[in-house]
This record gives C-alpha cells, structure tokens and sequence, in this order.
C-alpha cells in the first residue's frame, strides 16, 4: 500500500516537474525545415533600393543588409557596421565596417561596395533625396573598411535614414550595382546580399523562395530588435503570394502555410481561441489620416480645417472602422507610443469634438454648404470606413461632403493635382527609422496637400540640421503643437495589423516589420 | 472548308487590332500613374519623372500607341511596368494554370450539365425535371465565392481531403496538379454547368417534339436509342454554342475562382495588373484573350460543320 502511494506519488511528482519544467524554458530552436509565408500581393519588385514598398522590405531585409538597424527600444544599433564617429561639427560621418562579411557570391564585403550602395541608395531613397542628398559633399573609402560620408552642413538624420527598414540602404556588391545605376535590378542572380537568406526562385504572382546562406557572418552577442545575432534556422523560406484573406486564414488552419499577414481585425474573435492557430498583434502598424489641400480651394482657410477637426469624434471613427479594441487606440501623437519621439505636447484640439465650435468656425470662414470632395478608396479599411464615419460626423457641423471612392491608383494620381479633391485620404505605415522630419505629410512642402509655413519651414530645417538628440526633440514637440493648431491633416488615431501562425512556428516576434530569422519549425 | 478557315483567319487581325487599340486608350486614359505605384506613393518626385521616361510614358499619347503598335506587328508585346520581364514570358507563366484549369472546369460543367439537361428534358414534368431545374437555377443564382469558400470549408478545413489553394505545375506530378485543380475547376464547372443544363434541356424539347422522333418511337426503337442517336445529335447545335461561349469565358481566366484559390492565372493576372496600371501587360493579356475568343468561335464553328452535315461553308 504504501509502495503504491509512493509510485502514485513518484509519478506526479515527475508529471508537476515536467509540467513546470515546460514553463519555465521553451524548446529550443531546431534548425531544418521550410517556413511558408502568405502574402497578400505580389512586392513590385525584390531590389530594395528601388521601392518603398512594405512587401519588398519583408521579404528583401532578409538578403540585403544595412549598416545600421534598430533594438528592440528602436534605438539606433550598428549592423553591418562596427559603429561610426562625428566629426566636422557634425559634417563628417566615419563608418568603420566589420570584418570578414561575406556576400551571397562568397566575396567579403568592402568599404568600396559600401560606397557604391550608398551612392545609389542615395539618388533613389524617399529618405535621402529630400533632406540630406543635395549636402553630400562624397561618400568615399579610406582603406578596406572605412567608409567616410562628408557633408556641406551638419544632419541629424543621416544615421537614422540608413537604418530606416523600408528602403532600406542595403549594401549590395560593388559590380552590381555600378552596373544597374539607377535602373531597378530584377535578374535573381545579381540581387546579391550579406543577410543570412539567398534567393533561389522568383515567379511573379505566386511565389518567392529564399535559402539559408551557409557562409553568413552572424554578429555575436543575442538577438535585439531587428539587429544582433540573426539565425536561419529554416533551410528555406517561401513566400507564396495568397490575394484573398480567407484562404490565407484557412491555410494557416489546414497547415498549408505557417504564417500569414494582413487578416482582418474582425477575424480575431474567430482565431483567438482557435487552438489549430495562433494570432500576433503585430503593434503599431499604421495611422490612417486625411489631408486636406491646403494649394486650392476650401481648405485653404485654416478656420475650415480647425472646424473639421473639431467636428469629429475619434473614438467612434477608430471604433467603427477596426472594431475590436485590442487592434487599435486612440492616440493623437504624430510619432508612436513606442518610437523615442513619442510626445503628447499640443494634443488640445485632438479628439475634443465640439459641434457647436466647428459651426462657428464655418460660419466664420465664410463657408454656405459648398462640396466637400473627399477622395479615398475602398481598397482599405483605414482609407474608407474613417473617411464614411467621418462624414456623417461633418454632415452634423454643416459639413456637405461629396465622399468619391476610387481605386487606389486614382487615389494617387488625383492627389498629387490641387484641382480634383479638398480631402484625401491616407495611411502613415509606422517605420522606426522615421525620423520626424521624413514624414512626408509633416514636413514636405510638395507633398499632396502642400504644407507650407514660414514657421514650419524654420523648425523643419532647425530639426534636420540639429546633432543633439534632446534638443531635437524639443523642436520635434513644437512642430507638434504647430500641427495640431494649423491642421494640415487629421490622423485619427494609431492601429495595428494582426498576423496568424501555425503553434509549430516558434521565435516569432510581434513588430510591425515582419522577419522571419530567428524563427523555426516544428511539426 | 479551308478556304472558310483562312478567310476568318485573316479577318481575326482587324479585330485583335481594334480590341488592343480599344484597350490602349482605355487603360491609357484611366488615372493612376504606374511609375508612382512601382516606387511607392512617397517616391521623390525626380524619380517618378525618371521612370516615366524609362517607361516612354511622358511620350505623347499617339507616339505611344505607334510605338505599341509597330512592336506588335512584330510579335512583340513589350516587357511588363511591375514585373520587369517580357510580357509573353509573363502570360506564359500563368497561361498553363488557366488553361488546365479551363480544361478541367469544362468537363466538369459538361459532364454535369449535358446529362442533366438530356435527363431533364426527356423526363419533362417529372420530379427530376424539377431536380435539375431547381439544381440550374441554384447553379444560376449561387456566387461563385460563396460556393468556393464552403466546398473549401468542407473539402479542406474540415475534412483536410484537399489543398486550400495554390497551384503545383504538372511537371511535379500531374496527380497533384489535379489535386490542388479539382475545388477550383468544380467550383467553375458547377456555376457554369447549370447554363449548359438549361440550354441542353431548351434544344433537346424542341427536338424531341419533332415528327421523325414521333416514328421513331412508333416504329418500336428503343428509347434509349431514340433519345440518344436520334434526338441528342440534331440538339447539338446549340449545345456546342453554348460549351464554346463558357470554354472561351473560362479562357479569358477567372478572377473569382483564381483569387480564392491562388491559382496564378490570367484571370489574376488581368486583375493585378489593372490594380498596378502595368498597361503593356493588360494590353497583352486583353489581345491574348480576344484572340482565344476568335479561334474558339472559329472552332465552335468547325464543329458545327462537324455534327451537322448540312452546314456547309
């Protein structure tokens, strides 16, 4: 009797062990295996230079590689470089490079393909062109591994623009890229990088397959944030493009695919307690926005845009348009909650709906119930439920908005031209790299929606051309409250994407820019 | 007979002509800037008029369509906006998916549609009658997506018998091609079969109320034998018409059933393609359809000739 007890004993003793045993540590990783991932449309091309395009940076960021990323507080860490040194009252940039990293052709890296990458990246990049291209004096080499960027004036965005993901300044062979100058680069065999995946196949609309790049030069130390210590641990990656949302989801269930991204957020009550799947938050993802033209028409006059901001209830417009709480919040912060610039400095006139304000303001500005053209597309969520919510919102201040849905490739072509719309709908995709003066809707006076003030110009240039980082941020917090006082746009608030994995599928993160290194397998 | 085929053969040109020119000016002429999709909705300004040029699209519109046109006299449809590569080896790509899965659907819609309509009509007024009828008008009224997205449920999430969606090419198999084939072909060959069924069971009542298929029943022949030698033949007619009108529709690819599936055909293709304003490629594909369109019309009446021998050309 007692011997029974005791083996009764003994074995839940075992079982609790194990049981906490599996709590405490996660299995470790296994390498082996393919991770297949659904898309929900074709990257418009693989040469990372050449797009801004977010499906090109996902799947490119794992053959191509930059100097500099960002850890897991979005703080500026080196990649390809060992780290880098101001000098010139900040008009001199040097880049020490690190040793024996090699590309996807066997041949070590050089301050020579660094340069010639850079120079390129430079005459495409949305984050260069604007802001800093026209003050590169030379980038050059000195030596093997030392890459020297000189400016005619001081930038204090340079280093984050060249760890920014989208676009990213990948550093790609030297002959490969002198030899595409600015052309986009679509043969697989000259889309050559350090990262830790090679490409293997292409076919447009259906799928692109990657492979583990034996010879990668891993940094030491652990994972951190989008940088540190990369691993494949898969010996392929696929990415099977998969336009319809459903079949995403129901591939996702069967097993067909690991992971899958965009799913609706009205999908989640679904999925959550699914146990055939798992669902990711991927936080923060985007912030949907309408901006209004500020060259023509109407809202020229700041009144009408105040009166436009002060008729609208965020709540119920970001309620409406992403249902479930947990995909979106109601935050009128221009950069994130998460991002270092984060400030609630002007916040007043953000979400403080006043319909009897926004009357007076109308009225003031002279305005007798002319159309309103709002210009948005039912391709997305966040482009058409604000702007339909938003519109019966402005119908009750004496708003007439004449609501034109579109196609998204209308939506781009009328907007860059003052005669066609008042308002325009939008969507600013989070980027840690972005630093606050390469938000096009802030800060670029040829931007749809022309913004251009004396007073904004003058804190834009302060703030490109200021080193220190503290007092960067102070300007930062008056360009805030500056938006929120003129209106320029609305953002009606932040909201997130949700992905969905297979359980096998472990060292998943939940940022906003998918990478799937340091993820595997398991049945 | 042959003198018939060239003659249509030859008036075939005109028509691609004033379809792809149609086409041109139409896509052309719709808003949206191809060169600001490819480089992203931020892209400096300088490098969109850069693209442009590149592309030949800050030519005027006329320069464009000569140069669109003396290329496609000489069989060259120009390289694909978005894709970077040749627009034929493009629509190749997806033309084997479409064409497979066109082959399939159609014996589906006729191996449910054919005897179904003959059933149907030969038991007029019966309770298979009003079966079929009710199972054509289901077929009718069903959206494609609907149906997809349940037999996609049962088929593979529940009963996990077959793939979800994509497409495995024949050279890895052509048992698994017919795998991951089978829920989209169905789908199609199901919604299209409730035509084929009506219009069978239309032809076939006009026929069987004829005199000679009155004696034929009188002098004793097997009913069977009249409906199927006697009858069915002389209802062919609108029968292929009607095949050859869903077989050319089919080829023209199918949007709903390629998305949902993610079979990379033309129908997606066609669809992507217009989203992307990635106008050689849409040109192309609309050519390469209307042309399918032509040679099957031109088929169909072949056949004709074929099952009728009093047509004559």
């Amino acid at each position: 009797m007692r011997y029974r007890r005791l083996c009764v004993m003994s074995v839940l003793a075992a079982l609790l062990a194990a049981t906490l045993g599996g709590w405490a540590q996660a299995a470790p990783p296994v390498r082996g295996g393919t991770l297949t991932v659904a898309l929900s449309a074709d990257p418009p091309a693989l040469d990372i230079h050449s797009t801004t395009a977010y499906l090109t940076e996902i799947v490119s960021w794992h053959v191509f590689e930059p100097l500099f990323t960002y850890d897991r507080n979005f703080r500026i860490i080196p990649m390809l470089a060992e780290g880098y040194t101001v000098g010139q009252g900040g008009r001199e940039y040097t880049i020490t490079l690190r040793s024996g990293v090699r590309f996807h052709n066997g041949k070590e890296m050089t301050a020579q393909d660094v340069v010639a990458s850079l120079q390129r990246w430079m005459k495409l990049a949305v984050v260069a062109v604007p802001f800093f291209r026209d003050d590169v004096e030379a980038v050059e080499a000195r030596g093997p591994r030392t890459v020297v960027v000189r400016l005619r004036q001081p930038s204090g965005i340079l280093i984050a623009a060249l760890a920014q993901p989208i676009q990213l300044a990948g550093i790609y062979p030297e002959a490969v890229v002198t030899a595409a100058g600015t052309n986009r680069i679509t043969q697989l065999s000259e889309l050559i990088g350090t990262g830790p995946f090679r490409f293997v196949r292409w076919q447009p609309g259906q799928v692109i397959e990657l492979e583990r790049f034996e010879g990668y030069a891993a940094r030491p130390g652990g994972p951190d944030g989008y940088g540190g210590q990369k691993v494949a641990y898969v010996d392929r990656l696929r990415f099977v493009i998969v336009p319809d949302v459903q079949t995403r989801i129901n591939g996702v269930l069967t097993g067909q695919y690991d992971y899958a991204e965009s799913i609706t957020a009205d999908a989640y009550a679904d999925l959550r307690n699914n146990p055939r799947v798992r669902t990711l938050i991927l936080k923060p993802y985007g912030q949907p926005m309408a901006v209004f033209n500020k060259r023509k028409g109407l809202f020229t006059d700041r009144r009408m845009r105040q009166a436009f901001l002060a008729a609208l209830d965020m709540s119920k417009i970001m309620a409406g348009t992403f249902g479930n709480p947990l995909m979106f919040r109601v935050d009128g912060s221009l950069m994130f909650r998460e991002s270092p610039w984060y400030s609630r400095a002007g916040l007043g006139p953000y979400n403080a709906r006043n319909v009897a304000e926004a009357r007076r303001l109308l009225a003031e500005a002279g305005y007798r119930g002319q159309p309103v053209r709002w210009i948005t597309s039912a391709a997305f969520d966040w482009a058409y439920k604000p702007a339909l919510i938003a519109s019966q919102q402005l119908a009750e201040a004496g708003f007439t908005i004449d609501l034109q849905v579109l196609d998204w490739a209308t939506v781009l072509s009328r907007r860059a031209n003052p005669d066609l719309y008042e308002v325009f709908s939008t969507s600013f995709i989070f980027s840690p790299g972005i630093d606050p003066p390469i938000q096009p809707v802030i800060i670029s006076p040829t931007w749809p929606g022309w913004w251009t003030t004396e007073e904004k110009d003058r804190l834009i240039g302060r703030l490109i051309r200021e080193p220190d980082i503290q007092a960067r941020k102070q300007i930062w917090e008056q360009v805030q409250r500056l938006y929120w006082e003129d209106v320029p746009g609305i953002k009606f608030g932040d909201f997130f994407n949700l992905a969905i994995a297979r359980p096998g599928v472990q060292g998943l993160s939940t940022r906003p820019d998918l990478f799937f290194w340091n993820v595997w397998v398991t049945p | 007979m042959q003198a018939y085929i060239a003659r249509r053969l030859v008036t075939t040109v005109p028509i691609v002509a004033l379809v792809g020119t149609v086409v041109f000016l139409l896509v052309h002429l719709t808003p949206g800037d191809p060169a600001v999709i490819m480089l992203g909705p931020d892209a400096p300004a300088e490098a969109v008029v850069r693209l442009r040029h590149d592309l030949g699209l800050d030519q005027p519109l006329a320069a464009q369509w000569l140069h669109w046109f003396r290329r496609i006299i000489t069989g060259d449809l120009g390289r694909s906006i978005f894709f970077g590569l040749p627009v034929t080896a493009v629509i190749r790509q997806h033309l084997v998916p479409t064409v497979l899965l066109s082959l399939l659907a159609i014996l589906f819609a006729v191996g449910i549609g054919l005897p179904a309509g003959i059933v149907s009509a030969v038991r007029r007024g019966s309770a298979l009658d009003q079966a079929v009828t009710l199972v054509a008008f289901l077929g009718v009224s069903v959206p494609e997506f609907w149906l997809a997205l349940n037999l996609v449920l049962l088929f593979a999430v529940r009963l996990a018998l077959l793939p979800v969606a994509g497409y495995v090419p024949p050279t890895q198999g052509l048992g698994t091609t017919l795998r991951y084939l089978l829920l989209p072909a169905f789908t199609m060959g199901f919604v299209q079969s409730a035509l084929i069924a009506r219009m069978t069971r239309a032809a076939m009542l006009e026929v069987v109320a004829q005199d000679y298929i009155r004696t034929a029943h009188a002098k004793g022949l097997a009913f069977r034998q009249v409906t199927l030698r006697h009858a069915f033949p002389n209802a062919l007619i609108a029968v292929v018409t009607v095949v050859g009108i869903v077989f050319s529709v089919m080829m023209g690819g199918n949007v709903v059933a390629e998305t949902i599936f993610t079979i990379p055909g033309i129908g997606q293709l066609l669809m992507s393609s217009v989203l992307r304003r990635d106008y050689p490629l849409i040109q192309g594909i609309v050519l390469l359809v209307a042309l399918a369109y032509v040679l099957i019309n031109l088929l169909v009446d072949v056949v004709y000739a074929l099952v009728d021998p009093r047509i004559r050309y």
